[in-house]
């Protein structure tokens, strides 16, 4: 039994996308929109633009200077570095090559370099500054298909060889091979089909691998076509790019959909500088992960709890809230409403301008559950912020509430074009022209995950009301999605925790958090036994768990497996339980099968307290 | 001893106290899949305490059955196949199955299976209860095959309950109790088998 959301508007998406590739777009957007403004950045406090005419340029130059480090049709440019101009040139310029850009996030570990640079076989790295070449230097010899890196900033010293170049340096050499033979890209871009691959995207597999999802120049564009239906975008929006690339919601949110759209994008360099960025673009539409949305909440209530007026302003939010719930309730509170219309002149105006928000249109939140009470809250400034669902593998949005149709506390109704469908456990299926094409070299995967009939099987549960909107309900995979939509498989990490003594189990926790934190428990054998050869003192397990002594020891092997790791995987916190887990306590089953779940609940006041303060 | 399928000669006799060493050797030789899909997180080895628990059993609440290479110099133990009675439904029993990689989709889980349902038969039990990984292909198998065998979610985990019925179970019942023990992939098309995905360690 499997209940079906049918949704009008594939075979319109289809062909308003067929045929067209992102290298089509950008000579559009040059041809069209050509003395537009299309990508801006700050150069110290300066800030400067490229119009659409002259980015294209530069990605041609750029694309040119790839082909004469060797770069061919199918090849792959890895890039690692944040939102700056130089990142979308080197995309750009590794698709007009032929080629497909890759981003990698900056916070991996050497040895995550080297897989993924070997597994997508990248001839080519773009790197931002000597920061990143730092942790691919020691590795470089584990990596022999990488023939040349390319450095934004900083200086490329002369023992580099040919390896290594300046940015300056490549779009120098593409300039003077265009000069030689002006048709140079040309030839490469006509041999560019919609089915090519456009990028991939690496997440992370439940072994610890990280998996490519490939996506085609279709794929993307398709999706674009979708959300822009879907949400009613027109031209020439103003957008904020500030979430890492190497994540398909930014690529698509900004790259993309600024591609298809024509879009000016303001490239903020810093996560952390994103609401001065906001202030000063005054965007038309906005992504955000949950943790960034809560950021901005936190700040929002600090700002109004200073405020002179701040008892006018919480009475506001209140009645604000109250008029939401009400709303998402059917029912229409007159006098709150009416209070609603004034706080909005009084209150909430400006609090909108104050944020540069007084121009946004789409507001969403994406990539890990959110807190209905803060969609409620921001929804009640007038902000309309609405939840959207979608993974790596369908090229990220697939289902979205809208501001006409905001159930709160669902993730909305599948966009046009996507159709989504419930398996017999309750597994959530999706078919569009949105879903990539696989996992680069796993044929086995890819098998499981994209089924023949076309279905993408998230691994997510779900449940959809009579209305149609869908509801997230649990996670068949065992995977942790953190706060910030980050993606991580605890079994490398746990099993690396655990070849220690005397640790016989070991619990990541992380979903829906801020960070990583751990549960540990011990052998009462080994840890008896580990207690000797330290000269410690053994009574019990329980009170040997809590010992200062043991915990600084176990914090040692916590810091070598954390120096593998990236900074978002690495354990923050962790607590040694006081229990062994035997069958007799009902931790694991009699065949010692972990109850992750329940081991989850009976310490989830010492979880808790891990993510306090 | 035993012949499967294509050849392999293989013992198939009930574990003993001295089988620790034989225990802790094969954990290695799961895949990390396979780990999984058997103890529900990743280890890289059994405890002292918990090799005890495993083989110094007392053949009526506790069995286990192990099969062991005949065609290898050194006797290698290629699966294990217990069950441990329910102290609150004595009737009923967890089962756990593990068939190292190299010599699954031989027949072999099928094999060791068979012979604990006739044990646990003689010692009073008649339903195998087994606790399955969402995520493991199993679960899909049982879902859309296998109608006698009730499943539930119980903290996160499949619960799923075959009943034994009695004398020879027929093939239904043989693929119930396969797919309950769970971490064998017999069943399985040949495309996806499980414990050979791509760009995993030795």
């Amino acid at each position: 039994m499997s209940t079906d959301i049918r949704h009008a508007g594939r075979t319109e998406i289809d062909e308003a996308v067929a045929a067209t590739t992102l290298v089509d777009v950008l000579r559009r957007n040059a041809a069209v929109h050509g003395n537009a403004p299309a990508i801006h950045w700050k150069q110290g406090d300066d800030w400067k633009l490229l119009n659409w005419a002259e980015y294209r340029q530069v990605a041609l130059e750029a694309a040119a200077g790839l082909m004469t480090l060797g770069v061919e049709s199918g090849d792959v440019v890895a890039i690692q570095a944040g939102n700056r101009p130089e990142h979308l040139i080197a995309d750009l310029g590794a698709i007009h090559s032929g080629a497909a850009g890759v981003t990698l996030y900056g916070t991996l570990a050497p040895s995550q370099i080297v897989y993924i640079v070997n597994d997508c076989d990248a001839k080519v790295a773009i790197l931002e500054d000597v920061a990143n070449l730092a942790r691919w230097r020691p590795v470089l010899a584990e990596m022999p298909g990488l023939r040349h890196i390319v450095l934004m900033s900083g200086i490329v010293l002369p023992d580099a060889g040919d390896m290594m170049i300046g940015w300056n340096e490549l779009i120098d050499r593409g300039k003077k091979a265009l000069l030689d033979e002006p048709q140079l890209v040309e030839s490469r871009m006509r041999d560019i089909e919609p089915n090519d691959v456009a990028t991939m995207i690496y997440t992370s597999g439940t072994t610890g691998f990280p998996k490519g999802v490939v996506f085609s120049h279709r794929n993307l564009l398709w999706t674009a076509e979708s959300s822009r239906r879907g949400f009613g975008l027109p031209d020439n929006l103003r957008l904020v790019s500030y979430l890492p690339m190497a994540h398909i919601a930014e690529r698509m949110a900004s790259h993309y959909l600024g591609l298809w759209l024509a879009c000016q994008v303001f490239y903020c360099p810093d996560a952390l500088q994103v609401v001065d960025y906001i202030t000063h673009a005054r965007p038309q539409a906005f992504l955000g992960v949950p943790r960034v949305w809560e950021k901005f909440q936190n700040r929002l209530l600090a700002r109004f709890a200073e405020d002179p007026r701040r008892r006018l302003i919480m009475w506001a939010v209140h009645n604000g809230e109250q008029v939401v719930r009400a709303r998402q309730e059917g029912r229409s509170l007159m006098v709150a409403s009416l209070l609603a219309r004034v706080f909005e002149r009084l209150v909430f105006a400006k609090v909108r301008a104050g944020l540069g928000m007084d121009e946004l249109v789409v507001a969403v939140t994406t990539a890990a559950p959110s807190d209905p009470d803060m969609i409620v809250f921001f929804n009640a400034l007038g902000i309309p912020l609405c939840e959207l669902y979608g993974l790596s593998e369908s090229s990220g949005p697939a289902v979205s509430n809208l501001p006409s149709a905001n159930r709160i506390g669902t993730v909305g109704k599948p966009l046009p074009g996507v159709e989504i469908e419930l398996a017999q456990d309750g597994e959530v299926l999706i078919s569009g022209g949105n879903v990539a094409a696989g996992y680069h070299s796993l044929p086995d995967e890819t098998a499981q995950t994209f089924d023949d009939r076309g279905w993408l099987h998230t691994g997510d549960l779900g449940s959809i009301d009579s209305d149609g909107f869908l509801s997230i309900v649990g996670r068949k995979k065992d995977i942790i999605i953190t706060a910030a939509g980050k993606n991580i498989a605890p079994s490398p990490i746990e099993m690396a925790l655990k070849s220690n003594q005397p640790v016989a189990y070991v619990c990541l926790v992380g979903d829906t958090r801020p960070y990583l934190t751990a549960l540990i428990a011990l052998d009462a054998e080994e840890a008896r036994d580990w207690a000797k050869a330290k000269g410690l003192e053994f009574h019990d397990l329980a009170s040997f768990s809590q010992m200062p002594q043991v915990v600084a020891e176990m914090q040692i092997a916590v810091d070598e497996v954390n120096r593998k790791l990236s900074r978002v995987e690495q354990i923050k916190k962790f607590v040694i339980v006081p229990d062994e887990w035997i069958p007799e306590s009902g931790n694991v089953t009699p065949s010692l099968k972990v109850r992750r779940m329940l081991v989850m609940e009976k310490y989830s006041g010492v979880i808790d307290q891990m993510y306090q303060g | 001893m035993v012949v499967l399928d294509d050849g392999t000669r293989v013992l198939i006799r009930p574990i003993r106290a001295g089988d620790k060493r034989l225990l802790q050797e094969g954990i290695p030789r799961l895949s990390p899949q396979s780990r999984y899909l058997r103890f529900l997180h990743y280890l890289e080895r059994l405890t002292a305490a918990e090799l005890r628990y495993l083989t110094e059993i007392d053949y009526r609440d506790h069995f286990a059955w192990v099969a062991i290479s005949l065609d290898q110099p050194d006797q290698i133990g290629l699966g294990v196949a217990r069950y441990i009675r329910d102290k609150t439904r004595p009737t009923q029993a967890e089962a756990a199955v593990a068939v190292i990689d190299d010599y699954q989709c031989r027949g072999l889980g099928r094999l060791l299976l068979t012979r604990l349902a006739d044990s646990a038969r003689e010692n009073g039990v008649d339903a195998f209860i087994a606790y399955l990984a969402p995520e493991s292909p199993v679960v899909n198998h049982l879902l859309q095959n296998v109608a006698a065998a009730t499943t539930s979610n119980e903290d996160g985990l499949v619960k799923v309950i075959v009943p034994l019925g009695s004398d020879d179970p027929g093939p239904g019942s043989q693929a119930m109790l396969r797919a309950a023990a769970g971490g064998e992939a017999e069943f399985i098309s040949p495309a996806r088998q499980v414990g050979t995905i791509e760009g995993e360690p030795g």
